[in-house]
């Protein structure tokens, strides 16, 4: 089998080019997951409520998808 | 249960590569706390980039909390990559269900990447200077090894989100827009010269 270790070198110089570049992926279960009514939440809301200090214990309150 | 494997990051305020660790095979309510424990940082820098009148990244919206409900975590194996203390990144892959679609490898089993993420403190323009860089790295050689061990010789494939395209460009075949995915993503497939051109650094 094959080993797919990878050498402090080279991974040094991919994590170089890697930077601080964003990885998301995102697959089909999970975008039918979010998509579903009620999974997406409202940010703009999430963050209002975080700033005016009366989102509960840290739980969002999630708004249906547009 | 989870096991961990040991690997490294690049920790950018002195450039030097430090000891990590990948969790393999966490579960569903590991997944959702290390959500929540990003969340706090997640809307910090939401709230910086709309008082500077920069757009958010698109996955910014999710919600782990609820859509982890919505989400059969049967069908999925997690890892996360662990540094100083707190997850640096997750992922989540299918070994079952997926099948090769470039012309070297149509119809061949391959490892499908259902989601991956990093911190929000590693990502540049959220952060004056990410924390460490490598997450991605340290994950994607990660699917590799699991697709050699379930033999599928390194092949993976994944649906990228728009900003992160660039990213694996690099190291992968990219097919263009999906129609059959629900996001209608750009769709990645990495064969096996490629997993070997990117953990070995040349072809196999």
């Amino acid at each position: 089998m094959n080993d797919y270790a990878m050498s402090d070198e080279l991974f040094l110089e991919r994590a170089r080019e890697e930077g601080g570049c964003m990885i998301g992926a995102v697959g089909a279960g999970l975008a039918k997951a979010m998509s579903s009514m009620a999974v997406n939440v409202s940010l703009y809301e999430a963050q209002q409520r975080s700033v005016q200090g009366n989102n509960g214990a840290g739980q969002f309150k999630a708004a249906k998808a547009k | 249960m989870t096991s961990r494997r040991p690997t490294r990051l690049l920790r950018r305020s002195d450039e030097k590569l430090v000891q990590a660790e990948i969790l393999n095979e966490i579960s569903r309510d590991e997944v959702i706390d290390i959500h929540m424990d990003w969340q706090p940082e997640r809307l910090a820098a939401l709230k910086n980039l709309r008082s500077q009148g920069k757009p958010w990244p698109e996955n910014w919206h999710w919600d782990w909390s609820t859509k982890a409900d919505n989400l059969n975590f049967l069908a999925y194996r997690c890892f996360a990559v662990e540094c100083e203390g707190r997850a640096q990144g997750l992922m989540m892959i299918a070994t079952i269900g997926w099948r090769g679609r470039i012309d070297n490898q149509i119809g061949k089993p391959v490892l499908y990447i259902e989601y991956i993420e990093s911190a929000p403190w590693n990502l540049a323009g959220l952060v004056e200077t990410p924390r460490f860089s490598g997450v991605g790295i340290a994950l994607i050689r990660t699917a590799i090894q699991v697709s050699a061990d379930e033999g599928f010789a390194g092949r993976i494939a994944l649906h990228s989100l728009p900003q992160s395209q660039p990213f694996y460009r690099r190291y992968m075949h990219d097919l263009g827009m999906d129609a059959s995915h629900g996001e209608n993503l750009c769709y990645f497939e990495m064969t096996e010269k490629q997993a070997n051109q990117f953990v070995k650094g040349r072809p196999s």
